[in-house]
């Protein structure tokens, strides 16, 4: 089979849903993902859109109602014993026995899986965690506990890295000392997918991503593709901002009243914003970018896709960037759902 | 084998097993303390008292012996008519004996094996808990989650953890047993109350603590199932303890015809090797309400098969759950 090649992760109309006290929660639904073989994808959504559950459902932790998964080919969560040794994950956070130290749980997992024990040693080198490799999971830092666990990780040697929201509570020098490896990780031709809520946070490291909302896809391509040209919009201070509004509205661009000030959207070029208004004489005394967050971004697609959209697969704009898988738009037949 | 042996190491390395351990040592310690003061051999003052306390009663008997017969066996015939059939109130055995009033004190080659079967629950109750705690502490921290990404066969990993506890079990057990076997018999052997410890005295004892041993490595493997059924430690004991009390205690009392099928009957068949149990019979009649007591006897082959078709049916139910669970 080509995806067996061409893809880390593919999933087909996974669903899955919680029995809860409330009643039946749709976590994933009929979730089709396409995760090409090297490089970050970002697997972004706000809290609650069913990314841990699928990440859990890739790993075998979580059965899924319905679908079909295949990492590197291989069915999952059948095969599962066949890749996992390809396949390093760190889900939602870190999570050892708290009274042994570091390098025993190191260890201990390396001895399971047959990895030499002088791998253990390697990993908390590559990891700094070496000198505190004694001390007890539980005196950890959440830094550290997170490097940790990226350590276990690379006892396999992994051909894929799941990290599922790997940044949560890390000040930034973790949040960057993460990203760091992940693009590394990911230029040793490894496949690192990155679930995150936060955008500004992946789209630095991505070169894919795929959007879900409610458990549903929403958009997947390159970064550029899917939100390049939604993310950016450049607030305009302007005295008269009615005349303001309708030169550049003249001019082709979608503006939308901000307080006292402008919204220019889809437009990253303050400079043409500068030139149109200072032709008419109005003189700009504020020009700020503004990047919308993921919730912008998500709001807009879900507002989409209430719309009559087709429920999953690209929303207006972009297009599914990555080798257009077929099975991409195979998914009406599911659609739907009970909402 | 392999994982086995990894999650032998495991269990070894948590400091729950020291801590288990050293409880259990003190509570033999306690065991061994009572011992002693039940071997101590009366002082001359005790005796003294004691012998005094004999004659008297001696004196009372010489003078209205027959007299005390005479009302038992009055008081018998006339019980027996109204229960309609005959009773023995043990009117011949009615003369002082000196031991009633002197009692020797305790001998090694009588009390070692209860003093082994009774101290044998609390230590089989102690590897369970260690049972319990390895595998609910992997269950609440989700080490067991982290643990299935390396090793995602659901049932391998279960039934390596299992093993491992049960494992341990058995050389916790056995060394406890051992301490508190040594133990009683240094205490006894101080107060040169050994009595007669004959070649089937000790072959007694030593089956008995066998089985006492195996049956810590059942309880601590089931403790361990049990563990990652419930996920919790403090709901497992939680639940067994309210069962110890609710069903074992309160509800055997209640309800006599279950004893045969309640735990500590079967427990106690397996360490005594057979036991008995009592069912009493009562009826309501004019007179008020009678009861007879009939003592049953409930087989070592049978507290076995009870206790081993319970392991079986723990482990089946944790890997019939554990294998489609949802984990976090
Ligand atoms: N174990 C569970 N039991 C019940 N509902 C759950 C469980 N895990 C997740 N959910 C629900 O499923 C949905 C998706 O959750 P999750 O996959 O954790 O989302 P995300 O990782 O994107 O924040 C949420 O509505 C969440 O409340
Ligand atoms: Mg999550």
């Amino acid at each position: 089979m080509a995806t067996a090649d061409e893809y880390a992760v593919v999933t087909n109309d996974l669903r899955k849903t919680y029995r809860t006290a409330r009643g039946r929660q749709v976590a994933v639904d009929s979730l089709s993902l396409r995760v090409p073989v090297g490089g970050v994808h970002g697997f972004l959504g706000p809290n609650g859109s069913g990314k841990t559950t699928t990440i859990r459902m890739l790993l075998g932790l979580v059965r899924p109602d319905a679908g079909r998964m295949r990492i590197f080919g291989h069915r999952v969560p059948d095969a599962l014993p066949e890749v996992v040794g390809r396949v390093g994950a760190i889900v939602e956070s870190p999570k050892f026995l708290p009274t042994f130290s570091g390098r025993r749980s190191l260890t201990l997992l390396a001895d399971a899986i047959g990895a030499p024990r002088a791998r253990v040693d390697e990993v908390l080198t590559a990891t700094a965690l070496r000198e505190r490799g004694d001390d007890a999971f539980g005196a950890y830092s959440l830094g550290m506990k997170q490097r940790l666990a990226i350590a276990a990780t690379l006892l396999k040697e992994p051909d894929l890295l799941i990290f599922d929201e790997p940044t949560n509570g890390l000040d930034p020098a973790g949040i960057h000392e993460i990203r760091t490896t992940m693009r590394r990780l990911a230029d040793e031709g490894r496949t690192v997918l990155v679930s995150s809520h936060i955008l500004a946070e992946v789209e630095q490291v991505a070169d894919t991503v795929s959007i879900v909302g409610r458990g549903r896809l929403l958009a997947t391509g390159t970064v550029a593709d899917v939100i390049g040209d939604r993310r950016a919009a450049v607030r305009v201070g302007v005295r008269d901002a009615g005349r303001a509004a309708q030169v550049l509205a003249a001019a082709g661009l979608t503006v939308r009243p901000d307080g006292e000030r402008l919204l220019v959207e889809g437009e990253p070029d303050a400079g043409r914003i500068t030139w149109l208004l200072g032709q008419q004489g109005l003189w700009v005394h504020e020009l700020t970018p503004v990047r919308a967050g993921l919730e912008d971004v998500f709001l807009e697609l879900t507002q989409g896709a209430a719309l009559g959209a087709p429920p999953t697969g690209s929303p207006p704009p972009p297009a599914p960037a990555p080798p257009a898988a077929p099975s991409s738009a195979a998914d009406p037949s599911t659609g739907g759902g009970a909402r | 084998m392999r994982l086995v042996a990894v999650e032998l190491r495991r269990v070894v390395a948590r400091r729950l097993i020291t801590f288990v351990t050293i409880g259990g040592l003190l509570a033999v310690g306690l065991v061994l303390v009572a011992a002693w003061q039940s071997a101590r051999p009366l002082t001359d003052a005790q005796i003294a008292e004691a012998e005094r306390q004999y004659a008297w009663a001696l004196e009372d008997w010489e003078e209205n012996g027959e007299q005390m017969v005479a009302d038992c066996l009055d008081a018998q015939a006339g019980e027996s008519e109204l229960a309609g059939e005959p009773l023995d109130f043990g009117c011949a055995e009615m003369e002082p004996q000196r031991e009633w009033y002197v009692p020797p004190s305790s001998e090694l080659s009588t009390a070692l094996g209860p003093l082994l079967s009774s101290t044998a629950t609390l230590l089989v109750f102690l590897v369970f808990v260690v049972g319990v705690t390895a595998t609910a502490a992997e269950m609440t921290t989700g080490s067991m989650s982290t643990w299935l990404t390396f090793v995602p066969q659901r049932l391998r990993v279960l039934f390596s953890k299992v093993a491992a506890s049960g494992v341990v079990g058995v050389p916790i057990t056995a060394v406890l047993a051992a301490v508190l076997v040594g133990g009683a018999y240094g205490v006894h052997a101080a107060q040169g109350a050994l009595g007669t410890m004959t070649g089937a005295v000790w072959a007694d004892v030593g089956w008995t603590g066998l089985r006492v041993v195996v049956l810590g490595g059942v309880a601590a493997a089931v403790g361990s199932a049990l563990g990652v059924l419930l996920k919790n430690t403090g709901v497992a004991l939680g639940l067994v303890i309210g069962y110890l009390l609710v069903v074992e205690a309160i509800l055997g009392n209640l309800v006599q015809p279950i004893q045969p099928f309640l735990l500590q009957t079967n427990l106690r068949a397996w360490v005594e090797g057979g036991t008995t149990y009592w069912v009493s019979e009562c009826t309501v009649t004019d007179q008020g309400t009678q009861c007879t007591g009939t003592e049953v006897a409930l087989g070592l082959a049978q507290g076995a098969a009870y206790l081993g078709v319970g392991a079986v049916l723990v482990l089946g139910l944790t890997a019939l759950v554990f294998r489609r669970r949802d984990l976090a």
